[in-house]
């Protein structure tokens, strides 16, 4: 399940043609006061305010629920089993098991901040594509061995995993299966692992020659065609008072 | 072993981030102070995708499985590059998978990075006297499992703690301790697993283990 790496939404939409150091920004800053939001009455608000991300989009809903499918389920264990087993007003009583006040507002509250969360990076990620945003931070200044660890990662992963997936078909159809705990399987799984970080590391050294050629390490590439307009300082103002409102709301109510 | 967005309270995810950028800004120092710190920047990012894909190997732990953290193996063999190379990690599968979250990046950057900061310098400990096979596979098996117990101890302490749930101190501390006991066969696997790849790596590339 991939969440993003191309741009996704219609390019008219309102919040593909903002600039995405903006968009980022301004993700941040809305996810953190999201993630400050306890009062159940600024639930509303948040979903509200994730509706409306989602509308300026121009993403479909079968997208966002295809991706969220996955993720939803890491948090799903934790949501169902806490109404059980945290707080003390019993709301239901079912013998073994009781159904605790505490418990299920804990879970609200936690379920609903990660889905606002998760959906909102999820729509604002894909309004642009992975790479841009990885440029994006290089202009917002980005240190450079993080830039080009995450730029050469991003160009790799899919080769490295390309590897992997051989190397596995390849001990499949000599028999392996590793559905045993034992150590000949875990000589077998640590030779894998070996073997991608060998080749990788065999990659890397004419990788490293080809760049050299190419420039790398004699110049500075920080150059970047990002342009701030009007309507970036505009939308990221608006999120910036959207975001403070939250947690001006929040101290308040709380 | 990540935790997503929306579980924690904001002071904890921010005090994350203030405790990794420490972190990052410390080993970016050290890497700027090196000769051609360049140089190694393709070897290290080619590790972190190789490191992504092994992660992806499912080991058999009845009833279940669970996949490979490898921090300790990345502390190891990355040095100082693998406080980068887990944030870089932790940000894809948090942006491509969902796994983890971007509010949550700083904890759980702490959870995996402390420990690998941790395994490197256990496995420098093999150099003093005369480095053997043994000793690698010994000083990488101790390197491996205790970076991923103090993963283990970290996640559950900092999850258990933080999460805005109703919890007595005796349910936190029943809880923290049955999370310990549901991955110690984890953080075995995971110390055998490192002293397997050091003994082979030991055989086919040596230059490896001396870090990047």
């Amino acid at each position: 399940m991939i969440l993003i790496t191309s741009q996704e939404s219609s390019k008219d939409s309102l919040l593909s043609q903002l600039d995405p150091r903006f968009k980022l920004a301004g993700m941040m800053i809305l996810a953190f006061s999201f993630s400050f939001v306890s009062d159940f009455r600024l639930l509303g608000s948040m979903i509200a305010i994730t509706l409306v991300l989602f509308i300026c989009s121009g993403l479909t809903v079968s997208f966002i629920l295809r991706k969220l499918k996955a993720p939803s389920l890491i948090i799903l264990a934790l949501v169902a089993v806490l109404p059980f087993v945290s707080g003390e007003s019993i709301l239901l009583d079912l013998g073994v098991f009781t159904l605790k006040k505490e418990g299920l507002n804990s879970s609200l509250l936690m379920a609903t901040r990660f889905l606002c969360i998760i959906t909102m990076v999820l729509i604002i990620l894909n309004t642009s594509s992975l790479l841009t945003y990885v440029r994006a931070m290089q202009a917002m200044g980005l240190p450079w061995v993080m830039t080009d660890m995450t730029l050469l990662v991003f160009r790799y992963l899919e080769v490295v995993k390309g590897d992997y997936t051989r190397m596995k078909t390849s001990m499949r159809l000599k028999g392996f299966t590793g559905k045993k705990l034992n150590y000949t399987n875990l000589k077998t799984f640590a030779w894998l692992c070996t073997g991608l970080l060998v080749r990788s590391l065999e990659r890397s050294d004419w990788i490293y020659r080809s760049m050299r050629i190419r420039g790398y390490g004699s110049q500075e590439l920080n150059r970047h065609d990002f342009k701030a307009r009007r309507q970036d300082f505009f939308v990221l103002g608006v999120l910036i008072i959207i975001a403070a409102g939250l947690a001006g709301l929040e101290i308040s109510l709380g | 072993m990540h935790i997503p967005d929306g579980i924690l309270p904001l002071p904890v995810t921010l005090g994350g981030y203030a405790v990794c950028l420490g972190a990052l800004w410390l080993s970016l120092n050290r890497i700027n102070k090196r000769p051609d710190p360049k140089e190694d920047i393709p070897r290290a990012s080619l590790l972190t995708a190789g490191f992504f894909a092994a992660s992806l190997i499912h080991v058999p732990i009845p009833p279940g499985s669970v996949h490979l953290v490898l921090n300790g193996l990345l502390g190891v063999l990355l040095g100082y590059y693998a406080i980068p190379a887990i944030l870089i990690g932790l940000f894809f599968q948090a942006v491509m998978f969902g796994h983890g979250g971007l509010t949550t990046l700083g904890v759980n950057g702490v959870i995996m990075g402390l420990p690998a900061l941790m395994a490197h310098y256990i496995f420098r400990l093999r150099n003093i006297g005369s480095p053997n096979p043994r000793r690698t596979s010994l000083f990488a098996f101790i390197a491996g499992a205790v970076a991923t117990l103090a993963s283990v101890v970290l996640f559950a302490v900092i999850l258990f703690t933080f999460m805005p749930a109703h919890l007595s101190r005796a349910a936190e501390q029943s809880a923290i301790l049955i999370f310990m006991a549901a991955h110690t066969p984890l953080v075995l696997i995971e110390g055998l697993i490192t002293a397997l790849i050091a003994a082979f790596l030991l055989r086919v590339r040596p230059e490896i283990l001396h870090g990047v």
